[in-house]
């Protein structure tokens, strides 16, 4: 008995370590969960002997009919084994190909990066022109530098399909830059499967974030990536969840307020309701519920606004030592004196955006916001040394976010 | 004597009309000619190195698959991405031409076009509808539909304020940028509240693009133009009439309101099928016409073949520019028929007579 109470509570706890908030839209993950396993095989039985029901994802191989074939194409997709994959990518497009691919292009940047962090760079023989045309501060191109040694496979909006087709890629990842009219356009005159593969939301746990894409592009790219996509959700909870046990004891009414200035459209003014880094490092944000204006939940808001928020940090996105506003212009905004983040020079630059959402150096702010939100909890963190590390981890490159403060930004530093 | 020389004088004018007539004969022909050796040509340049007999074996390999033999990169590279590009600009040239040569005789305005009347931009909004509150008529047509239904809304309000009494070409011109504001302010309001990756497609949709070039917007579009396109040539006699006048055109039997709105619906329809598969692209619609009615003169029979064919020679042509200038980088076609139609429209307007209008 005691054993099976012990067995249960560590099921339970792996369950739990596992539930993320989103169901890995692949076809065979026949219990809608966030991931293809040996339980999908089980439910897949229990829907042949009626004792389950039919999912939407259980038809394995698509053919119409849930069988053992079904059962077979789980097993060989979770073995990694040659197989007809069908998916729902980061765009909602069903899309059918041979998995796993010996060779991708990648038409923007934020599509080249998971293949980065999945270290299938190998794969990589063709990106996007405007990621070639991209200046030298962007991470993920100093880190790889042999990437600008690429053919070029035209733009986003236009992608050059003479050129997709005279390298022959298995697959081309695109993101939303990349609407879907013309995204099937490509894939039918070149006759290479799309597939938007890039986070559309700028999280970690929840749909179309983060973990799923890492999934969904590992069952694409083979068992090696499978294996790493696994490590790589196992690395960035873990780092989660160091700063949640941490800032989850703050109560809420005495959460730190913060504001983020995110696009150089309205300068100061333009705010986003959600960012989850700020969530993940105790902060609230003060633009939390406003009704955003499209999906990354930007919002513009009133400088009067901002004064009646009375955030108690500000931050600002940057990813450039020429940002499109600076600490100090904000600091010596004369409409902005009373707001306390002013009042008490907490104002600071981070990463935020660039060319989509890069969950490395998201998790990087994750640890750098819960030092600034919390400066006497996280004491002993060690931002620049603990972001090295996490920077290292997804690009393979050691001192990175030392090469991020000369190169990128004006971010706190505590050395 | 004096008859003697009437009659004289007769013959030198209709030798000199026969020639007049011969002239702009030619130029629609040497159009067409221009036209399929610009197709001949761009369907054997691009990225992937194929001969000249290559790209040839591959077309004819399609209808002839004994004789001609080809890889299966050629076929795909010519059939799905070449061909499919080239006519599919040719044609939505063409279509913006006439519909523009149309708008212009119908409203006596020479700066009507469908981007100017603020038609572009309606159908632009009802795409718009589509794409990001799935809302429309048509079904599985929805955007093309959505197009086509708004491209109508604007054209009869319009013809509407056209015939109004009193109406100038200066109100018309301004009710059209009003419209086209109008809608542009709809759309970017939809956009403001719309999810991003929806609004991602607006905007492409927006600016203007071959990229979604293929056999099966191909098909339709050709289907549209060859309905309509005979349909207004077969009207131009009318539309001369039109020009001189509405009441001249009523007294010679022609009803002006019938024509005027099946015109415009036609012209609408026509923009809005290209619109819908392209994006607005400007330009062509208002300055194809203008090119056409400066070398062939005011006879409609003339100038809206003339329209269309230009249209799609500059279309193509900027096309052709666009894919080739910085490869794989593939340039904004409106970048391409601006640069390249501007200057030969500046030239035609500083050599060409006063009041060709």
């Amino acid at each position: 008995m005691r054993y099976l109470v012990i067995l249960a509570s560590c099921i339970l706890a792996a369950l739990s370590a596992n539930a993320y908030d989103f169901t890995l839209s692949v076809f065979g993950n026949a219990n809608m969960d966030d991931i293809i396993d040996n339980n999908d095989i089980a439910y897949v039985q229990g829907i042949i002997d009626s004792s389950n029901g039919a999912t939407d994802l259980a038809d394995a191989n698509c053919d119409g009919h849930i069988d053992e074939n079904d059962v077979n194409q789980i097993e060989s997709i979770i073995s990694g084994k040659a197989v007809e994959l069908t998916l729902i990518d980061n765009e909602g497009v069903t899309v059918t190909l041979n998995a796993p691919v010996d060779s991708v292009a990648t038409l923007f940047l934020g599509a080249l990066r998971p293949v980065i962090h999945l270290k299938a760079i190998d794969k990589i023989i063709g990106v996007g022109s405007n990621t070639l045309a991209r200046p030298d501060n962007v991470v993920e191109l100093h880190a790889h530098p042999e990437l600008r040694g690429l053919p070029g496979i035209g733009t986003t909006s236009d992608p050059s399909k003479e050129t997709i087709v005279s390298l022959k890629p298995d697959a081309i990842f695109g993101t939303l830059h990349t609407d879907k009219e013309t995204s099937k356009a490509v894939s039918q005159s070149t006759g290479i499967p799309f597939v938007y593969a890039n986070p559309s939301k700028e999280v970690f746990r929840e749909e179309n974030g983060a973990f799923e894409t890492w999934r969904l592009l590992s069952l694409i790219l083979g068992k090696d990536e499978q294996k790493r996509s696994e490590e790589l959700i196992d690395y960035c909870d873990e780092k989660i969840n160091e700063i949640v046990e941490v800032v989850s004891e703050v109560p809420d009414e005495d959460k730190t307020r913060v504001y983020i200035a995110c696009t150089s459209k309205s300068g100061i003014t333009s705010t986003a309701n959600v960012y989850e880094p700020i969530e993940i490092a105790g902060g609230k944000n003060v633009a939390e519920g406003m009704a955003g204006s499209d999906s990354w939940g930007h919002v513009d808001v009133s400088k009067e606004q901002i004064i009646d928020w009375d955030p108690e940090i500000i931050l600002i996105t940057c990813y450039s030592k020429e940002n499109w506003i600076t600490v100090d212009e904000v600091l010596s905004d004369p409409a902005l004196q009373t707001v306390s983040a002013v009042k008490n020079k907490q104002v600071y630059n981070t990463k935020g955006w660039y060319a989509g959402w890069d969950p490395a150096t998201g998790l990087c702010e994750c640890l750098y916001m819960a030092k600034l939100f919390y400066p006497e909890k996280f004491e002993d963190l060690d931002v620049e040394a603990e972001c090295n590390e996490v920077l290292e981890e997804f690009y393979g490159v050691s001192g990175l976010y030392d090469w991020m403060l000369e190169n990128c930004g004006d971010y706190c530093t505590w050395k | 004597m004096s008859s003697q020389s009437k009659v004289i004088e007769l013959d030198i004018i209709e030798a000199q009309y026969t020639q007049f007539l011969g002239k702009r004969y030619l130029f629609l022909l040497v159009l067409a000619l221009i036209t399929i050796a610009l197709a001949g040509t761009a369907v054997t340049l691009g990225v992937i190195k194929l001969s000249i007999g290559q790209v040839y074996e591959a077309i004819l390999h399609n209808f002839l698959p004994d004789q001609f033999q080809a890889t299966e990169e050629a076929q795909r590279v010519v059939w799905n991405i070449r061909l499919p590009r080239i006519l599919f600009g040719i044609l939505a040239g063409m279509g913006l031409g006439i519909a523009g040569a149309v708008m212009q005789v119908v409203l006596k305005n020479p700066l009507a076009s469908p981007y100017t009347l603020g038609i572009s931009s309606a159908a632009g909004f009802g795409a718009a509808v589509a794409i990001l509150l799935g809302q429309g008529f048509f079904g599985s047509y929805l955007i093309a539909g959505n197009a086509f239904v708004f491209a109508l809304l604007s054209s009869m309000i319009i013809v509407a304020i056209a015939r109004h009494k009193g109406a100038t070409p200066e109100i018309m011109v301004l009710s059209g940028i009003a419209i086209m504001y109008f809608f542009s302010a709809c759309t970017t309001l939809l956009e403001y509240f719309a999810d991003s990756d929806a609004v991602k497609g607006v905007v492409f949709w927006m600016v203007g693009s071959l990229s979604k070039a293929s056999w099966n917007e191909l098909y339709v579009l050709c289907f549209v133009l060859a309905v309509c396109i005979p349909i207004l040539v077969w009207k131009s006699w009318d539309f001369n009439v039109m020009s001189s006048g509405d009441e001249t055109a009523k007294s010679l039997g022609i009803d002006v309101d019938r024509t005027r709105n099946l015109s415009m619906i036609i012209s609408s329809l026509i923009v809005a099928s290209i619109v819908a598969f392209t994006g607005t692209i400007g330009f062509i619609g208002l300055v194809a016409p203008h090119i056409a009615r400066m070398v062939v003169g005011g006879d409609n029979k003339f100038v809206l073949p003339g329209s269309a064919l230009l249209g799609g020679l500059l279309l193509a042509g900027a096309d052709v520019v666009a894919q080739h200038i910085m490869p794989p980088v593939i340039l904004p076609i409106g970048v391409m028929t601006a640069f390249m139609g501007i200057p030969l429209f500046f030239y035609l307007i500083m050599r060409r007579r006063k009041g060709y209008w």
